[in-house]
């Protein structure tokens, strides 16, 4: 079923927690819904799922406005960050929830459960009251009652936030499948953008109640609507870096440490205005110092991060670079070294505005109602 | 009204009322509301989420209140000695009658009182694993 | 003077009595060398912060001795053992401001206001507060307070910087880019620090040496490149890495020129007999059944390899994790580039020698590494 928010605006006395949010999901798919905390993203959640109600705008599910319609009759499954399990019902009794709310019989809710509890590994544990679960099977339980009823909107609010790195890795994989088996489309809460990117057929990234930028994972990484949301995405964090683009016989391009940066032909209309450069740590690599327009700089420290090793180097001129390659590889760990710059990767920026210049005349925010 | 026990009952509620409220106020609003929330979203009504999660949660402050105001009630002195007369007096009362012009009879004051806490006591053994029993202990994390 | 910078000898921690209370901390020895950061890694409860606070004195040591610089200290209170601490709770002077209670310590030492001001700008600077100085602590948020207070902990002329969750507030870009420079900062200083995290990325990028705490013990204390090439046991190597490695039990056997590792679902790894030296060989035959394990990012395609089918490929930008069918379990790989697999495709994976961790199934000690056998 599909989910469209028109408009949506919603204030707490006089704060305004989001405004003018406007999205559609297509039925079957999953939208992430992507922020720092405080940006409004359990907010929104509640007005999908009826709890509270917006000042403004219109929710429609399945083409149907969803103004005045009670929670338990929209269809909705949740999963809360803090599982918000019912304390003094057993795992079972929490699962079928949805299910007796549905009045179903008594063997259809059995095997419902089970089969959802067995998918889920927690088969062994369905006697327990919450206190006596440890937080993965508390997870794993809240996201059970969420999925039971078969809804067909799925809300699901950062569940992997309150388990342990192992289990959030396995569930990062296990998760995508599991609920496209359940034909529900979904939107997913997370501030962790790798989840994001994992989940996402589409990310909307939203900031102080706005969305700021919705897109594939694709568009959010590679042509990142503006600084901020570049700085969000990727780990290390982007190099951002001032320039001010110059036209050269060849074509507009930057300088970094008196050294060229050749820019797209397109970006020639921000020649001599102030940009920033946006450099991702995997697209800098250690050259040669021969190499042509390779940059000298100083490494100050290496840090070794499981598949990747990154760098923290200066420039010449005192800007702090990092650099990211592939665990195993060789580099320099100290002293004077020499970057090259992968001019494809790189993304330009107006520095007032902080938003994308596309290299290719497009503007990346297109899909921005 | 005054001399039955209709209008005894009614006065004690009045005065225990504000009691109790402010008691089981408490205890309603510490249930998350996630919890509410959750059990509308799975499908179930206004009532029954009522019934079903919030008294039950609510359970163990409804039982303190309880038997708060029952004890509050019991002790009651002032009220009783004005509005009751000899036959539907309280034991707070009653044991008042102990105290005569020929003296006073401790012996039977002691046992009345015994006597009067007996009820209070026993109830209070009875309440006492619905008050133990911790509120949303595991629901949410902490 | 011992070059020694703190040395723990069996130090036990029993909350309640001695022998029955909680254990909270079993027989921990660690020595730290001058000038090095190490990092106390584990998830909560296993006895990290424990650790800490009997190093730092808000803590009583039940049994075992602890030095620093020398000089044995678990008798003495916290501020005579010469020590600094940056709290997780920040615990700022309320009534001063920022500036006033990160130079605190300098005031009261008496230097001169030109210097403490240069110090505390540079301070200011590193960790991006400069902006608040002025500000009081109420009106600042969490994030500001907890570097403030690590500010102020740096800015103590002490033995030993004890920091606990010095970022555990901090968003997660502020939190990459300071941790380099707190390192450069601590490193250019010679200081000596231990840092207590639950966060494997910041020990791996911080520290010298990482001693991985679980259930009140010290599963291993290495370095970063150690615990991930050498694991002690199964704990240690399927804790720290992320994604965490790909664990599966074998049986193991020898043909002719090969040893080959029959798997649960029936398959089997066949590997050169010569890649396993003699006493490895002859250790694991002795076993039987063991663990296997490979890194994720050890784990490369290759077209003569053994089979697996995807069952799920994420782009993450700067690499993709991709998740395989194999051995009755799920197999995780990751790759710098995009890979361009769906969902059941079958894909083909080699797994060298080398980069095989071997476990005994019984204790979960590592038995080998690569063509190494340990110990």
């Amino acid at each position: 079923m599909s989910l469209r928010l028109s408009h949506v605006r919603k204030c707490f006395k006089d704060d305004v927690v989001l405004d003018d949010v406007c999205f559609d999901v297509p039925a079957g798919k999953t939208l992430v819904l992507f922020g720092p905390s405080g940006a409004g993203k359990t907010v929104l959640l509640r007005l999908i799922a009826g709890v509270i109600a917006p000042d403004a705008g219109e929710i429609r599910i399945a083409d149907r406005d969803m103004a005045g319609v009670e929670p338990e009759d929209r269809g909705i499954g949740m999963a809360f960050q803090n599982f918000a399990l019912f304390p003094h019902l057993s795992a079972m009794e929490n699962i079928a929830s949805p299910l007796t709310a549905q009045r179903k019989d008594k063997g259809a809710i059995q095997s419902g459960v089970q089969k959802l509890a067995r998918l889920l590994k927690i088969d062994h544990v369905l006697g327990h009251k919450p206190k006596e679960l440890s937080n993965g099977q508390k997870q794993r339980t809240a996201l059970a009652r969420a999925l039971a009823g078969a809804p067909r909107v799925l809300l699901l609010d950062d569940p992997l936030r309150n388990v342990d790195a192992k289990l959030r890795f396995e569930m990062r994989l296990e998760l995508p499948r599991l609920i496209k088996d359940q034909n529900a489309t979904v939107i997913y809460v997370t501030q962790d953008y790798k989840e994001a990117m994992a989940f996402g057929d589409e990310i909307a990234v939203i900031n102080d109640g706005q969305i700021q930028q919705i897109g594939t994972p694709e568009d959010i990484y590679l042509s990142p609507a503006n600084t901020d949301i570049a700085q969000l995405f990727g780990d290390p964090v982007i190099n951002l870096l001032d320039v001010m683009p110059r036209m050269g016989p060849a074509g507009p391009y930057a300088i970094v440490s008196d050294q060229h940066v050749a820019l797209s032909d397109s970006h020639s209309r921000v020649v001599d205005k102030p940009c920033v450069l946006g450099l991702r740590p995997e697209a800098l690599h250690f050259v040669d110092e021969r190499t042509p327009g390779a940059i000298p700089v100083t490494v100050e420290t290496e840090t070794p991060l499981n598949e990747k090793t990154v760098t923290l180097a200066m420039t010449a001129r005192g800007r702090e670079i990092m650099l990211s390659r592939p665990a195993g590889t060789p580099g320099p760990k100290s002293g004077p070294a020499h970057i090259g710059i992968n001019e494809a990767a790189a993304l330009l920026f107006d520095r007032e505005s902080k938003e994308l210049i596309p290299p290719n005349g497009i503007n990346a925010a297109g899909k921005v109602a | 009204m005054a001399d039955t026990y209709f209008g005894l009952i009614w006065v004690y509620q009045l005065i225990v009322l504000p009691l109790i409220l402010w008691i089981v106020r408490g205890y309603f609003e510490d249930i998350p509301s996630d919890i509410e929330y959750a059990h509308r979203i799975a499908g179930h009504g206004f009532w029954s989420t009522f019934t079903k999660i919030a008294l039950p949660l609510a359970g163990p402050g409804i039982a303190a209140a309880g038997l708060l105001a029952f004890i509050f009630a019991w002790n009651n002195f002032i009220f009783a000695l004005v509005l009751a007369s000899a036959d539907k007096q309280p034991v707070t009362v009653g044991a008042l009658a102990f105290i005569t012009a020929s003296g006073i009879n401790y012996g039977q004051i002691a046992a009345g009182i015994m006597l009067s806490i007996a009820p209070v006591f026993a109830l209070a053994l009875y309440a006492q694993r619905y008050l133990v029993e911790g509120l949303s202990l595991g629901a949410v994390k902490g | 003077m011992s070059d020694q910078m703190l040395e723990i000898r069996n130090v036990d921690k029993f909350y309640g009595p001695v022998g029955k209370g909680v254990h909270a901390v079993k027989g921990v020895s660690l020595d730290v060398a001058r000038g090095d950061i190490i990092a106390l890694l584990g998830s909560s409860g296993c006895g990290k912060t424990s650790t800490l606070r009997m190093i730092a004195g808000f803590e009583g040591v039940s049994r075992g001795t602890i030095r620093i610089a020398g000089r044995e200290v678990q008798m003495l209170p916290p501020v005579k053992r010469n020590v600094a601490m940056a709290f997780e709770g920040y615990s700022l002077y309320p009534t001063v401001t920022v500036r006033d209670n990160i130079a605190f310590a300098l005031k009261s030492s008496g230097k001169p206001a030109a210097e403490i001001d240069r110090k505390v700008s540079e301070v200011a600077e590193m960790l991006e507060i400069e902006s608040i100085l002025e500000r009081y602590p109420s009106s600042i948020s969490g994030g500001q307070q907890q570097r403030a207070s690590l500010a102020r902990a740096l800015m103590r002329e002490a033995d030993l910087y004890l920091l606990d969750e010095p970022m555990g507030q901090l968003e997660p870009q502020l939190r990459t880019l300071l941790r380099g420079r707190i390192k450069y900062y601590i490193k250019e200083r010679g200081l000596t620090a231990i840092l207590v995290t639950h966060d494997q990325t910041e020990a791996n990028a911080l520290a010298d040496k990482i001693a991985v705490m679980e259930d009140g013990e010290m599963q291993q204390y290495a370095s970063p490149e150690e615990i991930k090439d050498a694991p002690a046991n199964l704990f240690t190597g399927t804790f720290v890495g992320e994604p965490p490695m790909n664990v599966f039990p074998a049986k193991a056997a020898t043909s002719d020129g090969a040893m080959v590792f029959s798997l649960p679902d029936g398959s089997s790894l066949s590997f050169p007999r010569t890649a396993f030296a003699d006493a490895l060989e002859s250790r694991i035959m002795g076993l039987g059944a063991v663990t296997l394990g490979v890194r994720p990012y050890a784990i490369r395609r290759a077209p003569d390899g053994a089979k697996a089918q995807v069952l799920a490929n994420q782009w993450l930008g700067d690499q993709s994790h991709i998740a395989a069918k194999f051995a009755g379990g799920a197999l995780v790989l990751v790759e710098h580039d995009r890979a361009d697999l769906a969902e059941r495709d079958e894909i083909a994976v080699r797994l060298d020698a080398r980069d095989l961790h071997i476990f005994d199934p019984q204790t979960g000690q590592a038995i080998s590494h690569g063509a190494r056998l340990v110990g």
